[in-house]
């Protein structure tokens, strides 16, 4: 997966926001597109971490500039949990913004069934940072 | 506190005082036939503020023959055995309902255990569940439990900041629709027994969910952090990750142990018989309703306070009953101490019957519970008095292996 972004435009901020009333918080890694795949992969070597988890889970968090993120991955973790006994899916809403301006695509709204047996559960989705018309 | 009563006997039930999670779907179980025939009169389950399987009884409960005993008419006078067996009840009952409410009402009334009822997450797994319950003849089919929260998603689609500032989020959450089915309880012997319908419904307030405690949310995100994978190579996803070996359960049950507050719920039920017998009128059998509240001071105190409403047909009479009482209970999962006290007045017999009880159980080991109780009855319309003492040995989950009653008029 990836999203576009202006090269020469302003800076990037994120939110992941955690549905279905599951407490829950967060982490966003960039990763180096070491293969050049072109593409989130397992060949990609670790850059560094832009949010830890419990830092401004309830806001939008700034990212970086364009330059920081291009043609890198960024790497979104969450953890969820839910009561005992439910079992519904962990839901989240991600949302990415170039300065005010909400990026083509966002938000976008994705659900993961938790481990088997557990109502609690760690998730991750990723996405290359491209430059627009690229 | 956990586990603090048990279906020891009578009519497998399933209690939670305040809302428990606001489940879709339970891990299905393997369904079962009501192991002991349900009671046309719903008998409420016991009060205990953490839900618990519901225990199969494995005592034969023939209500409607056993009402005319249990409730004989004013112009009889009872046996000793009748009167023992109205003081097991009396005691079975307040060990395992007062002030408290059924997990799943329609289950609950029809004595089918809350482990067999299913749970569809999505309309069309509900439409299926209920296309079980039809015969090909459109006659209700027994043995079928379905419950569904048809307001949990949609109050639910919010982050859980949202979900706690909006009141009516987790109310509206909470309620639930029960449906089931089984065959009259008075007729086992009868192949074309009339099979009964119940439809049930619960909605509560849970103040001792973690989502209002802030401390609570920050002390359970910790725990997560402790279970996060450290570096997981990116994939395009969204999956789930491994987790770090963690004892976030464990450690989950110790922070929620901890949670105080106030806790209420209101659920009711009605018995339909021939509701789809094209030949027969559709008749009410029973309903019932239930009203209780607690509130949980600590992880070993709680007080409660419930009154129930029923009202159902005993050999053709009509009988009311209905029932005020507190509970307070001091203990933990492991040792447990109850004194209650009601009030309850039935009109078929013309009896009001005030109740003064206590109950001890103690876990023994991973596998068996033992349970002492007593309760003193003084019938003030008559001028009657029981007491009996109650000694079980049941398995951790609640079924009975060995009970003994002693005194109530024998």
């Amino acid at each position: 997966m990836s999203l576009e972004i202006d090269p020469n435009g302003a800076s990037i901020s994120a939110q992941l926001r955690i549905l279905n009333a599951h407490i829950g918080t967060y982490r966003i890694d960039l990763w180096n597109d070491s293969d050049g795949s072109g593409g989130p992969s397992a060949g990609d070597q670790f850059d560094r971490t832009l949010k830890e988890y419990k830092q401004s889970d309830s806001g939008p968090v700034l990212l970086g500039s364009p330059a920081l993120l291009l043609r890198k991955t960024l790497q979104f973790l969450w953890l969820a949990r839910q009561n005992p006994g439910s079992s519904a899916p962990s839901r989240v809403e991600l949302s990415l913004w170039q300065g005010s301006q909400m990026l083509s695509g966002f938000p976008q709204t994705v659900e993961v069934a938790f481990p088997n047996g557990q109502h609690y559960g760690a998730f991750q989705i990723a996405y290359f940072v491209k430059a627009q018309g690229s | 506190m956990k586990a603090c009563f048990f279906a020891f006997a009578v009519a497998p039930a399933a209690l939670a005082i305040a809302t428990r999670a606001l489940a879709q779907e339970p891990a299905p179980a393997v369904p079962t036939p009501p192991v002991a025939p349900p009671p046309a009169v719903p008998t409420p389950p016991v009060a205990a503020p953490v839900t618990e399987p519901a225990a199969a009884a494995n005592t034969p409960n023939t209500p409607d023959i056993v009402g005319a005993a249990v409730l004989p008419s004013p112009a009889d006078s009872p046996s000793p055995e009748d009167e023992f067996r109205a003081s097991k009840e009396r005691l079975d009952n307040t060990l395992r309902d007062l002030a408290g409410v059924p997990e799943t009402p329609a289950a609950f009334a029809l004595g089918i255990s809350a482990g067999t009822v299913a749970h569809p997450s999505t309309i069309r797994e509900a439409v299926a569940e209920l296309k079980v319950i039809l015969g090909p003849d459109g006659k209700l089919l027994p043995g079928a439990a379905v419950e569904v929260a048809p307001f949990y998603r949609i109050t639910s689609k919010v982050d859980y900041l949202k979900w706690r500032a909006d009141w009516w989020r987790p109310l509206l959450g909470s309620f639930r629709i029960s449906l089931a089915t089984a065959s009259d309880p008075a007729q086992t012997t009868n192949p074309d027994a009339p099979v009964l319908l119940a439809l049930g419904s619960r909605i509560g307030y849970d103040g001792t969910d973690p989502r209002y405690s802030d401390e609570a949310v920050d002390a359970l995100k910790d725990e997560l952090i402790k279970c996060a994978p450290e570096r997981v190579s990116p994939v395009s996803g969204p999956i789930a990750v491994p987790t770090r070996a963690c004892d976030f359960e464990k450690n989950e049950e110790t922070i929620l142990e901890k949670l105080s507050g106030f806790r209420a719920e209101l659920a009711s039920v009605i018995i339909v018989e021939n509701a789809t017998d094209r030949d027969q009128d559709a008749d009410i059998r029973a309903w019932q309703a239930w009203l209780a509240a607690d509130y949980k001071f600590s992880p070993l105190l709680s007080a409660g306070l419930g009154a129930d409403l029923q009202r159902s047909k005993i050999n053709a009479e009509a009988n009311t009953r209905s029932r005020v009482g507190a509970r307070l209970g001091l203990g933990d999962d492991y040792y447990t101490l109850s004194l209650s006290g009601a009030y309850a007045r039935e009109s078929l017999d013309e009896t009001n019957w005030f109740d003064l009880g206590g109950s001890l159980s103690a876990q023994l080991g991973s596998t068996a519970t033992l349970k002492l109780g007593a309760q003193a009855s003084q019938d003030l319309e008559n001028d009657r008095s029981r007491v009996i003492v109650m000694l079980g040995i049941g398995t951790a989950s609640g079924d009975p292996i060995f009970t003994k009653y002693i005194g109530g008029g024998q």
